[in-house]
């Protein structure tokens, strides 16, 4: 088992469910579960398709090292957005990700639509899908680049029975997930992930070999709190 | 085309942030081909913390 990636997918996914069922609960509470459902699932088909097909391609026809190299880079842009975006919000200069007011915005676009239920099932579909995207990509890009496919599914299965069984007691969007951390959490764990296989496919010798992760998941978040704490402080200065 | 636009903002938020992540990786690649292949990783590291604190503080 590679508790780095089943770790890092549990996360990642956790939160990419949590916003998917925001949508799949906004359709259901306007236009009935039916449409919301049936979105969903033709949604999770579809995902589950695409990531058949490019899991088979990726880990028959592409040599390890090339993999390892194109997945550290899509790894590391992938993390560094999330990370940039956690910064954005941990300094203040963006809002924190609010999942009730993220609800109530989904409810009132589809209260405006009512009675539409092709657009709400199409709805419940494209967050599904959307949100689900992501989740392939960790899952896909984890997976083979660590060789830990069953850690990287495990991860994202523990995270989605955590999520619907969450959705399923309270039928109400997980406001009290703290997102916005598990999602500054997943970015550096991600740029780490990625700055390692990206580096090692590039020809880099890292110390230590894969306990260099650790040291490098420490030194982002170290940098992470000091930009942090530069913007805050010259926000004060300026202010 | 507005699958590819898609799957462009999956993994950018800022252009210039990932072609400084791109870059880091380039020039730890010239490092590493020089010879330096253990401070290749740290050079990684800075550019892409570099290009991060570049990146929020201007925003």
């Amino acid at each position: 088992m590679n508790w780095y990636v089943l770790v890092a997918a549990l996360l990642a996914s956790s939160v990419e469910f949590v916003e998917a069922l925001t949508i799949v609960l906004a359709v259901g509470t306007v236009e009935g579960w039916r449409p919301a459902m049936r979105g969903t699932l033709l949604a999770v088909l579809a995902l589950a398709v695409l990531t058949a097909i490019l899991g088979v391609g990726v880990l028959h026809y592409v040599p390890i090292n090339i993999l390892r190299g194109i997945i550290g880079v899509l790894l590391l842009l992938f993390g560094v957005k999330w990370l940039r975006k956690a910064l954005l919000r941990f300094s203040g200069k963006k809002a924190l990700h609010d999942e009730t007011e993220a609800y109530q915005k989904e409810l009132g676009k589809l209260q405006a639509n009512k009675g539409n239920t092709v657009a709400a099932q199409a709805t419940a579909f494209n967050g599904v899908f959307l949100e689900g995207l992501e989740v392939v990509v960790i899952v896909l890009t984890m997976g083979s680049a660590a060789h830990a496919y069953p850690s990287a599914i495990l991860g994202s299965a523990v995270g989605l029975v955590l999520v619907l069984m969450a959705g399923i007691i309270l039928r109400a969007p997980l406001a009290k997930v703290p997102e916005n951390v598990m999602k500054f959490v997943v970015g550096t764990m991600l740029t780490s992930f990625g700055s390692f296989w990206a580096g090692e496919s590039l020809g880099v010798r890292w110390p230590g070999q894969d306990l260099s992760i650790l040291l490098l998941i420490a030194a982002y978040l170290a940098a992470s709190w000091l930009i942090v704490s530069s913007i805050k402080r010259r926000d004060v200065a300026t202010a | 085309m507005k699958w590819l636009k898609e799957v462009y903002d999956l993994f950018v938020d800022d252009p210039k942030l990932s072609i400084l992540a791109l870059s880091a990786l380039t020039m730890a690649f010239v490092i590493a081909r020089a010879g330096a292949k253990g401070t290749a990783g740290l050079a990684i590291f800075l550019v892409v913390a570099g290009s991060l604190w570049y990146s929020t503080s201007r925003n």
